[in-house]
């Protein structure tokens, strides 16, 4: 006696998952308004168990850096329950209007909200255009999500895939070359010009605070000597202490510059400190090493003719400044590279989700199938007649025989799937044959 | 016909190709197939060195025996260095000029090979001199180019010309660097090579031009050398290297006592 297969739900089935975002960043919202919504790391663990704890979401993630704050989730049911619920979450402590918060977010879901994490990691949506730091963080969100046990089979790809398309598009493309600030800049001619920074000497003369950030950077990347020369030794000192430096007399400076490899010159005289006369002094007793002389000093402290001096590589801000920006202005053209890179990526994604929308339909297919099999098969288990033997080559029958039943509509939901049917079609492709409900119908 | 040419010319073709590669690279203002190329070198090195083994095997003897035989070993010696170098210093760039140099090298050695005589097998003494010679003057040739890198680089870097090859071309710390460490393998085999040919001619020192051009060669290589270890840097050393490169090659080209 044949029987009906069970009934399964779309959404017990699992073929409506997608993904969704829900979020503020640089572009939307000002900074004012992403302070309160930034997340530190402890407190990232804790929302994300919170939102756990929500009823309409499977999987989520957040992705919170000072210029974005962005929630990633699968909900159980549908997107638009998804996206209620996490606005809502978003809403419940914040000191905004629902009005005013609601212009600031932006909701995206399915495809569109994969095509903007892969944005965001490849570094396009970034305040300055393919900075790198925006990969650790989707890698550093991706991780903190993992701990706290929020993530699920689609959020488990979505991330590597992201990291993956971040890491694509700087290998592929000039998005991440060069300097992007004037600071880096400085660093990068140094490395041009030394090599290797480790071991290398720097000089501070005067105590501005672009020449602590560069000397920052310098120090960051393995410059480990370094001195500091100022008017005020007491000045010197402190900083000195606080730098891990030297303080060295202001009247030793041709000294201090006969040893170092760079200077960085940021005082607040009126006038040239450094001339071409005593900068030549000094690079006599150099033995022709070069000497990298940085002038970030708005009046500047050094004369522009020392750059003439033999050896002596001579950049004030100007000259920093003109590197940044051409480095910024080949970002911007290598955008286009991975925009494409981009676009790929979302769709093989997309192809990835639907063809596992296609194997769970295929999977409830064949199992609805073999419940009536084995159902029909119980019942002649119970008949004394037939043997052992008989039982045998019914069950390899009936296996060949749904097996060769189905292959035909396995194929069809297959091809259906590559040719980007939703899950409603998928969907309505079993109900022809009795074997799901939709709960919305 | 030796097997081992049509071998050796293939490999010769090999350096042309990834030299041509890493020179478009350099137009094309990117780096990033430059491993690429480097792989292709290596393989083609790899194609030159069984060239070399086979070529010995079967004629009994080293491709020595005259000047336009030993370009191919000298070409062997100079992608060596090139390769063996650029495992630690980023110096792909000077694959440019060191891949068509060995194509060019090797090329003109399997011709000689080709239209040649049989060698008469060369005594271990000339072996001797001629390889220490090859692995000297390869290291020397390497040296130079750094040393012109050198001064093109620190060109731009003064004119603050930051685009195009000066984004290709190494720091010129790493310039300095490799420079004189290839002057210090190279300078040792100068000494050996001066040496071994001293005792070839029976140990008698003649003034001709090619010996004086030699002596120059190392007056200047020691200066370099004691100038570097001494702390001296910069443009004046490099000039220093450069002056003592074209006396090197004066000595490598000359006929003097080869003939």
């Amino acid at each position: 006696m044949a029987r009906k297969p069970n009934h399964v739900s779309l959404q017990k089935i699992g073929m409506n998952k997608t993904v969704v975002l829900i979020g503020l960043n640089h572009k939307t919202a000002p900074v004012e308004v992403r302070e309160r919504f930034s997340f530190s790391p402890e407190k990232v663990t804790e929302t994300l168990n919170a939102l756990q704890a929500d009823a309409a979401l499977g999987e989520c993630a957040l992705l919170s850096t000072c210029n974005r704050t962005e929630f990633y989730a699968v909900p159980k049911e549908s997107a638009e329950s998804g996206l209620s619920s996490l606005t809502r979450f978003i809403g419940k402590d914040s000191t905004l209007p629902r009005s005013d918060l609601d212009k600031l977010l932006y909701r995206h879901q399915g495809s569109v909200a994969v095509n903007h994490l892969f944005t965001v990691s490849s570094g396009l949506d970034s305040l300055v255009v393919g900075e790198n730091q925006i990969l650790g963080q989707v890698r550093r969100a991706y991780i903190q999500a993992q701990e706290a046990k929020c993530t699920g089979p689609i959020l488990e790809k979505l991330f590597p895939w992201a990291i993956r398309v971040g890491k694509r598009a700087r290998s592929e493309t000039d998005i991440s070359k060069g300097a992007s600030s004037v600071s880096a800049a400085a660093v990068d001619l140094a490395t041009k010009i030394f090599g290797e920074l480790n071991g290398r000497q720097v000089l501070l003369l005067g105590a501005g605070k672009m020449g602590q950030k560069s000397l920052e950077l310098l120090t960051k990347s393995g410059v480990n000597q370094v001195q500091i020369v100022n008017r005020t030794f007491q000045k010197a000192e402190e900083l000195a202490e606080q730098c891990g430096g030297t303080a060295v007399p202001y009247e030793m400076l041709d000294e201090a510059l006969a040893k170092v490899d760079i200077l960085i010159a940021s005082t607040g005289a009126p006038h040239y400190i450094l001339t071409p006369d005593r900068i030549s002094k000094v690079i006599r007793q150099r033995r022709g090493k070069p000497l990298f002389l940085i002038d970030i000093a708005v009046p500047r402290d050094i004369d522009p003719a020392c750059g003439e001096v033999e050896n002596v590589y001579l950049y004030n801000i100007d000259d920093l400044q003109g590197v940044v920006d051409k480095n910024l202005a080949r970002r911007h053209t290598e955008a286009q590279a991975v925009l494409s890179i981009v676009e790929d990526a979302t769709k093989d994604f997309c192809k990835y989700l639907d063809a596992r929308k296609a194997s769970t339909a295929i999977v409830t297919l064949r199992k609805s199938f073999d419940e009536v099999r084995l159902a029909e098969l119980d019942h002649f288990r119970t008949k004394k007649h037939v043997s052992e033997d008989e039982l045998a080559m019914l069950e390899n029958f009936s296996r060949r025989l749904i097996n060769k039943l189905l292959h035909q509509p396995t194929n069809k939901l297959r091809q259906l799937s590559e040719g980007g049917a939703t899950p409603q079609e998928l969907l309505n492709s079993l109900e022809l044959l009795g074997l799901v409900e939709d709960e919305t119908t | 016909m030796n097997f081992a040419l049509p071998l050796l010319a293939v490999s010769a073709l090999g350096y042309l190709a990834a030299g041509a590669g890493i020179q478009r690279s350099i137009y094309l203002k990117s780096q990033k197939s430059f491993p690429k190329w480097r792989k292709a070198l290596w393989a083609s090195f790899g194609l030159h060195t069984t060239a070399l083994v086979v070529y010995s095997s079967i004629s009994g003897t080293l491709p020595v025996n005259s000047l336009n035989e030993t370009f191919a070993p000298l070409a062997w010696f100079i992608m060596l260095l090139y390769l063996l170098l650029g495992e630690r210093w980023s110096v792909e760039v000077t694959g440019a000029v060191a891949a068509p140099a060995a194509f060019a090298m090797t090329g003109f050695s399997v011709f000689a090979l080709w239209q040649g005589q049989p060698s008469t097998q060369a005594g271990p003494g000339v072996v001797i001199h001629v390889l220490a010679n090859v692995l000297g003057f390869a290291s020397f040739f390497l040296a130079s180019f750094c040393a012109i890198l050198y001064f093109v680089q620190a060109k731009l870097l003064k004119k603050k010309q930051l685009d195009g090859i000066f984004r290709a071309l190494p720091p010129l710390g790493t310039l300095d660097n490799v420079s004189y460490r290839l002057v210090w393998a190279g300078f040792p085999a100068l000494v050996v090579g001066i040496a071994s040919g001293l005792f070839i001619k029976g140990g008698q020192w003649s003034w001709g031009t090619q010996e004086i051009v030699v002596v120059a060669t190392s007056i200047f290589y020691t200066a370099y050398l004691h100038a570097r270890v001494a702390g001296w840097q910069g443009k004046r050393l490099n000039s220093i290297l450069l002056v003592a490169s074209v006396f090197a090659i004066a000595s490598f080209l000359l006929p003097g006592s080869h003939q």
